[in-house]
């Protein structure tokens, strides 16, 4: 897997062009004193049709506002962004998006059932339609139990699958989700995962921020890592693992005998008791070249895996150790 | 395919019942519940019989510029300003809606609850004392939501300090016009550009006798609300709905 540039085309045209984008906010008019904070810089990025793009990035990255920007929610201070060709506020009004944001802010005396008939009527979805698909999105996100509790009764968990029912309400184009898995339980994180993977389509493009880069790792077709308001690098993952791209890279090494062979085969390997073995960045050659010496001398091999996941690496040069 | 607000409508009326109607029908009974008390202790027995209409009167006289002020201060205090500053904005306009669209349906929306409840309470009041109410109170609601509800919208649309601006604005007009009106003066003229709230007890007294209201008045003060409205739907067209 290698970083690549911040393109991606089909024959259909990019769905989503972010075009040298910069967002500004100002704390105070001109000509007050200057205090500035520049959130976005100089940001380019094409999505294609049918693509998964995640989005990665430490805190204060940029990531909320890249994805206030896509929503038409902000305006760029300088550069375009555009959604087959319209400003993303035009697109939205006539098409709508399926949008789950970080923030749960939905009004807390509705019931969960209650907001998602709302924002189903709001979605334009037919009238003779809505039970249907509220019962539809209720049963997919497990909340039968929890259609009639009041929004503020909910759990953060309960909170988050009806921010993603309503999302899945209508068939959209485009859905981004924002920190998707944030408060799920593992069980409703990997069924999340099974949906998102139901919802490709060679139509529709899905966007996804996540600080959960191992989320990002198995769902995203690329990630964008994002760091001071700027696009770093664009990293394609799909069907890519870090020990397939030539990269130095760490591995964690489990011996079941022959544990007193492995610091003379990997000379900076690490004991970590119980015959785990940490093994600092070496290249594919060097490691298979030991692992072969390690197993004609005698030592069993049980497990042998990245010491980071391969976007892991990425996010890690990008940004720096201390992440 | 586009969101359904006529039918999104009737839950904007229930919400504005639940978070702000109450509120005004409150202040509507705190401020006519002791005056018909009074009025009606005064008649004793009389009550109903003799001088139902002057009661009526009176008594509208005394709560309906109370009423049509904190009703549509309770109105528009953050019909928008609200949305952004508690992030409801975030679901609602991912879907397709357009935003000055919601707002626009929500000022009516808003408008009617507050006629409903004077609607109500009307009812009741000429049910309970048979005395005939003067339709021309509605009148004066509407208009007085019209202009100062109207700056109050525009407000919500520039600030979260709506609320606030928005007594100050009319504090200040009311005392502005009181001070120049009439008068020969730069700063006579200068004060026309404020909200015309000091012709609003002229409108009233006229609409509640049945005379004849002053059109130049009754446009000015619509005009200016209309202005407003039109004003604040501009800026929600335009502004970054995420702060």
């Amino acid at each position: 897997m290698r970083g690549t540039d911040a393109s991606a085309t089909d024959d259909a045209g990019p769905v989503i062009e972010f075009r040298d984008v910069s967002k500004i906010y100002r704390s105070l008019p001109r000509p007050f004193p200057d205090r500035t904070v520049r959130a976005v810089a100089d940001f380019s990025l094409r999505i294609a049709p049918g693509e998964v793009l995640g989005i990665a990035g430490p805190n204060g990255a940029g990531k909320s506002t890249i994805i206030a920007l896509l929503l038409g929610y902000l305006r760029p201070t300088h550069g375009s962004v555009r959604i087959q060709g319209d400003d993303p506020r035009v697109f939205v009004e006539r098409h709508g998006v399926g949008y789950l944001s970080e923030l749960m802010t939905i009004r807390p005396r509705w019931t969960a059932e209650g907001a998602l008939r709302r924002f189903a009527v709001l979605a334009g979805v037919a009238a003779h339609e809505v039970d249907g698909r509220v019962d539809t999105v209720i049963a997919r996100l497990g909340l039968e139990e929890h259609r009639g509790k009041a929004i503020r009764a909910l759990s953060k968990g309960n909170l988050q699958r009806v921010g993603l029912a309503q999302a899945l309400l209508r068939d959209e184009r485009i859905l981004i989700l924002d920190e998707p898995t944030h408060g799920l339980d593992p069980v409703w994180t990997q069924r999340f995962r099974d949906i998102v993977g139901e919802l490709r389509r060679a139509d529709r493009v899905i966007v996804i921020a996540s600080h959960n880069l191992d989320e990002l790792q198995r769902l995203a077709d690329r990630v964008a890592i994002m760091d001071h308001g700027k696009l770093q690098r664009v990293v394609q993952t799909s069907g890519a693992h870090g020990a397939s791209s030539g990269a130095d890279i760490a591995y964690h090494l489990t011996v079941g005998a022959g544990g007193e062979l492995v610091r003379d085969v990997f000379a900076n390997a690490v004991d970590e008791g119980r015959g785990d073995f940490s093994i600092p960045a070496i290249s594919l050659v060097e490691l298979n070249r030991g692992v072969a010496q390690l197993i004609a001398r005698g030592a069993m091999v049980t497990a042998l895996v990245p010491a980071h996941s391969a976007l892991e690496q990425h996010f890690r040069e990008v940004v720096g150790e201390g992440v | 395919m586009r969101a359904r607000l006529g039918r999104y409508s009737l839950w904007m009326l229930e919400d504005y019942a639940r978070e702000r109607g109450i509120a005004t029908l409150l202040i509507l009974a705190l401020t006519s519940l002791p005056a018909v008390l009074g009025m009606r202790e005064q008649f004793g027995d009389a009550w109903g019989i003799h001088g139902g209409q002057q009661v009526t009167l009176a008594v509208l006289g005394m709560v309906l510029t109370t009423f049509a002020g904190a009703a549509t201060l309770f109105a528009v205090n953050g019909i928008s300003s609200n949305d952004r500053k508690f992030g409801y904005f975030r679901f609602l306009f991912a879907k397709p809606l357009s935003i000055p669209r919601y707002y626009a349906t929500s000022f009516l929306v808003h408008g009617a609850g507050i006629l409903l409840i004077l609607g109500g309470l009307y009812f009741l009041y000429e049910w309970e004392s048979g005395a005939r109410m003067p339709l021309g109170a509605f009148a004066y609601v509407a208009i007085v939501y019209v202009l100062v509800g109207g700056i109050g919208f525009l407000l919500s649309s520039l600030t979260q300090h709506d609320g606030l601006l928005l007594i100050l604005v009319w504090v200040f007009s009311t005392f502005l016009r009181d001070r120049y009106a009439g008068r020969d003066s730069a700063a006579a003229t200068l004060v026309t550009v404020f909200p015309p709230v000091d012709k609003l007890s002229e409108l009233r007294s006229a609409l509640l006798l049945g005379s004849g209201v002053d059109e130049r008045i009754l446009v000015w003060a619509l005009g200016y609300g209309l202005a407003c409205l039109t004003l604040g739907l501009i800026v929600l067209r335009y502004r970054s709905i995420s702060t």
